[in-house]
């Protein structure tokens, strides 16, 4: 079986996939690729079908080598990418012959990189899946200098010459996330806040939530509310009045009141933001 | 569960989209383990993720507001508290703060003990922790509110209360909770085909153990 091998890693890089399904209940987090278009991508790009445990890096330097011929793709986030020194493109599919170093160099634009293996990489299933969960720390752990995975073998068919654009991901100085009402909406004392206000994320931002600033939503915080379920994309408003957007690893349930949803297209588009972007809400149709 | 006229069961229970693909079910704390236990036997959702007085569900393929409101209503037939397991857990009562806690209460550490293992709790919903289960009955003499600074370590293992809850730590983590024991039963297990010792709607007693 053939395996892939890191010689460097510097920066934060799981494997993803689909996630842990049907656990909630005992609180633990779905977990799985944060920006699920290019998840899907990078393994369409190489014949694997798209929930298969791919690599997710956060702006990370990555270098690796295979003792066998692999087929990869890379896509989300821009990153150069190397084969022993000849620069290669992202959102094709490109052959990596046996013993060639294969190097990640992020760029300053988006967050996520998403390189899929053909066969997929097999991490520690745990719970139905290999993702790293970074509010539990269960699955496979964060990829460091000399970690080993084998691959798969599943996908056998021909890799026809495929192409896709880019997620779409602006990267830009602002974005647009569309969202929906969430059932706490009417707890608050001026929801609308959310939709006329201009927030921006903060350095506060990991695969369980992320932290915005800008005006405060007001909301009576002398009373206790009892905790509930959260999803994915639900922007609790904290004590200070300031909208954290739930992640993949987001805990099951919560305490603080949940004003609305972000929809999972724009928590693509949310995976690629880094802090200091500026965010509007706005109301899906 | 018996029909209580202060209660009506299907009036209150409220039924709102969250999201895309999820729906927020309001009730009463006592109608949570039957509504949850409808919707995970219905095989209609993804997710059945109880909590104090709401049960959230989730699915992959559409399910219409109308037939979770049907599930809601069959939940009030549904008899929770008789058809579920009893799990009893043996545990050793050393806690750190079992003299605060009688001194608190103004119990002796005997009586707080005999309270605590003679009550039968019912893991009500899972939360902070994987397999982190809260379990609600606790007698109103032992409700305290949390401590006022919390611990960075706590073992797992360990048997505590606060609020009107009681839990096992099920893993080392930082926790805010009165420290009553310990147990050396495995709460959760990421390996394990049933990775949490612990389920929604269990009934849950403590076995005194002495070492």
């Amino acid at each position: 079986m053939s395996a892939i091998y890191f010689n460097k890693v510097f920066g934060f890089a799981t494997l993803q996939d689909q996630g842990r399904i049907g656990v909630a209940h005992i609180a633990v987090p779905t977990s799985g690729a944060f920006d699920q278009h290019s998840h899907r991508m990078a393994n369409r790009l190489v014949q694997n079908s798209p929930d298969v445990c791919v690599i997710e890096s956060l702006r990370s330097a990555i270098e690796f080598k295979s003792d066998s011929d692999l087929v990869i793709a890379v896509t989300g986030a821009p990153v150069s990418i190397q084969i022993d020194s000849r620069e290669q493109d992202m959102f094709c599919p490109l052959y990596i012959p046996a013993n060639a170093t294969v190097r990640l160099t992020p760029s300053l634009f988006g967050m996520r990189t998403y390189l899929a293996v053909r066969g997929g990489i097999l991490g520690n299933q745990i719970m139905g899946s290999a993702a790293f969960d970074e509010l539990s720390q269960i699955g496979t752990p964060p990829i460091v200098t000399g970690m080993e995975f084998a691959i798969g073998n599943e996908s056998v068919v021909p890799i026809p010459g495929v192409f896709v654009p880019s997620s779409g991901a602006s990267f830009g100085a602002s974005i647009e996330l569309e969202v929906v009402p969430a059932p706490r909406w009417s707890r608050f004392s001026n929801p609308q806040a959310l939709l006329t206000n201009q927030f921006e994320v903060t350095s506060a931002i990991n695969r369980v939530g992320m932290r915005l600033s800008g005006k405060k939503i007001d909301w009576d915080t002398t009373v206790r509310l009892p905790s509930e379920g959260v999803v994915i994309g639900a922007i609790q408003v904290l004590a200070d009045g300031l909208p954290l957007i739930f992640g993949p690893d987001h805990p099951t349930t919560a305490g603080y009141p949940v004003i609305a949803v972000v929809s999972r297209k724009s928590l693509n588009v949310l995976a690629q933001t880094a802090p200091g972007t500026k965010v509007r809400f706005v109301r899906a149709r | 569960m018996e029909s209580n006229p202060g209660c009506q069961v299907n009036s209150l229970v409220k039924i709102t989209p969250y999201g895309w693909q999820a729906a927020l079910i309001d009730c009463q704390a006592k109608e949570v383990a039957g509504v949850s236990a409808v919707c995970l036997e219905s095989g209609l959702f993804t997710e059945v993720v109880p909590a104090e007085c709401t049960v959230l569900v989730c699915w992959s393929e559409k399910v219409a507001l109308t037939k979770i409101e049907e599930l809601a209503k069959a939940a009030k037939s549904h008899v929770s508290v008789n058809q579920s397991r009893l799990v009893e857990i043996p545990v050793t009562y050393n806690g750190q703060d079992l003299a605060e806690v009688a001194q608190l209460t103004g119990l002796s550490i005997n009586e707080v003990i005999e309270l605590h293992s003679g009550t039968i709790f019912e893991a009500t919903f899972a939360g902070f922790a994987p397999g982190f289960m809260y379990c609600t009955g606790l007698p109103d003499i032992l409700k305290l509110p949390r401590r006022l600074t919390p611990r960075i370590n706590v073992p797992a293992g360990s048997l505590a209360i606060a609020d009107s809850y009681t839990a096992i730590y099920p893993l080392n983590s930082p926790g805010g909770w009165h420290l009553l024991g310990t147990t050396l039963s495995k709460m959760f297990d990421m390996h394990a085909s049933q990775p949490s010792l612990l389920l929604p709607g269990d009934q849950v007693k403590f076995l005194p153990v002495q070492t």
